[in-house]
């Protein structure tokens, strides 16, 4: 018997790699560019106000982050606020995930839980703060409840309106061919909503970093946030802007360095 | 073999599917034709054990493989894992295949790479490569141009011959029904029945 085995059809071309590095690199410069540009505007600043105690300039903190790197007391104090910040962000994504994933596939549920959602939402979360520790005590427990709390509705919403435009007809293929509940999951449902998981964590990781700072501010006696509560007691303004920035900078590398390579990770499939 | 005895299917207040009898048996194409709207594709989900929510039974024995009016691929992994993922064949055996419907090669091409003859002959790939006992073909040549169409109605021809599983196609067209099936039916009316056109239907068994 004779089998075809010539190709119909004409296959396009997938996009190259050259065309895409170009862009990138063109925005990295931009990016590079743009953030000497606001050091420089801060320097030009300090220097106009020359008020070294209330306005340092660039020059004025970068001696204090070296003192403060070389002593020890700033990686510690950053590796703490790193842990609470790592810990609230898989359990916000979790928690977040599981209800939006569960809101945005059963509509009777989501009819139900969506008010309440709304509340959440609403709720500032300086409230979620001092009720967390009214409730629980000054504790890790009652920090971490308190950042979680503050960030789950936010991962709800992106993961539910994501999980809203999951594509029935290959929901309707995966069953006829029996696939099983833990391969539909992770290789059907997953990458349809891993745009709106990649969305939810860099916002979240944004969202959550300066909540567990206003944590520790409020109720730690460790982490950068405490660190900062300290010196604004002493009101030594270079300590506070130098842990500030310290923190920024670590956050600035973990978006640039891991979210946002992660994102487009998670969008690549979709492209043209 | 599948054997279906439907009595009723609702949707709502409306009943959809009228009483319906028929049985294949392995090696056998049974030809569903009927105008859009009638309930094939209604008639097919429950065949294929997708919607339970109807009066009747089902009986269907054997691995069953499914191929859609649209190829429905992942387009976030390539053609290779669109066949094992959703089959667990081997590697080899999805080689096999994939030269089989003219596409050695491509099991790390992407479904955006593919035009939509190619992603059909995918489609295809994945119905037999582990061979089924049951195949549904639910109007697999729609949007093809005429010369495409006869390829792939020869490349099915040839699978089922190779395999031969009990075969249900759903078709608009009168050609692709002679082309294909040993038997002919017509789903028609309100609500839809299967009228036979050519060849022998079972006749509903009263309880």
């Amino acid at each position: 018997m004779a089998f075809l085995t010539s190709v119909t059809g004409k296959a396009r071309p997938a996009p190259g790699r050259a065309t895409q590095s170009a862009p990138a690199a063109r925005r990295g410069l931009t990016a590079l560019v743009s953030i000497l540009m606001l050091l420089g505007s801060w320097a030009v600043l300090a220097y106009l106000l020359n008020d070294p105690t209330r306005a340092p300039s660039p020059a004025q903190i970068l001696p204090i982050l070296v003192s403060e790197t070389l002593s020890g007391a700033l990686p510690y104090q950053l590796g703490i606020t790193l842990g609470r910040v790592a810990i609230s962000f898989a359990l916000a994504m979790l928690i977040g995930a599981a209800l939006g994933l569960a809101m945005g596939t059963r509509a009777r549920l989501n009819a139900w839980a969506d008010p309440w959602l709304v509340v959440a939402l609403n709720i500032p979360a300086l409230v979620t703060i001092v009720l967390s520790y009214l409730w629980l005590g000054l504790g890790e427990t009652a920090a971490i409840v308190a950042v979680v709390a503050n960030k789950v509705p936010l991962v709800t919403v992106l993961v539910r309106e994501g999980a809203k435009v999951i594509d029935p007809d290959l929901d309707e293929m995966a069953a006829a061919y029996r696939m099983s509940r833990g391969d539909r999951l992770r290789h059907l449902i997953l990458p349809q909503l891993a745009p709106s998981l990649a969305g939810a964590a860099r916002s979240g990781l944004a969202l959550i970093w300066k909540i567990v700072l206003v944590v520790e501010f409020l109720g730690r006696g460790s982490g950068m946030g405490f660190k900062i509560h300290l010196y604004f007691q002493m009101f030594d303004i270079p300590r506070v802007i130098a842990y500030a920035l310290a923190f920024i900078i670590v956050m600035l590398a973990i978006e640039w360095l891991v979210m946002q390579p992660l994102e487009r990770a998670a969008r690549r499939w979709r492209a043209p | 073999m599948i054997r279906a005895e439907i009595q009723s299917k609702r949707f709502g207040a409306k009943q959809v599917l009228g009483p319906i009898a028929l049985e294949v048996a392995r090696g056998e194409v049974l030809a569903i034709e009927g105008p859009s709207g009638v309930g094939k594709s209604t008639l097919l989900r429950i065949l294929a054990g997708l919607d339970d929510d109807f009066d009747g039974r089902v009986e269907a024995t054997g691995r069953m493989s499914m191929v859609f009016q649209e190829p429905r691929l992942m387009p976030w992994r390539n053609v290779g894992d669109n066949i094992r993922l959703t089959t667990r064949a081997s590697a080899a055996a999805i080689g096999q295949m994939l030269t089989r419907v003219g596409l050695a090669g491509h099991e790390n091409t992407y479904p955006r790479a593919l035009s939509l003859g190619q992603a059909r002959r995918v489609a295809l790939a994945r119905a037999f490569v582990v061979p089924p006992d049951i195949l549904i073909l639910d109007e697999p040549f729609t949007s093809l141009d005429p010369d495409r169409v006869a390829d792939l109605l020869m490349l099915t021809r040839e699978l089922i011959d190779s395999h031969r599983p009990a075969t249900i196609f759903v078709t608009h067209s009168r050609h692709e029904a002679r082309q294909l099936a040993d038997r002919r039916a017509e789903l028609t009316g309100q609500p839809a029945r299967l009228v036979c056109k050519s060849g022998d239907m079972p006749q509903m068994q009263t309880a």
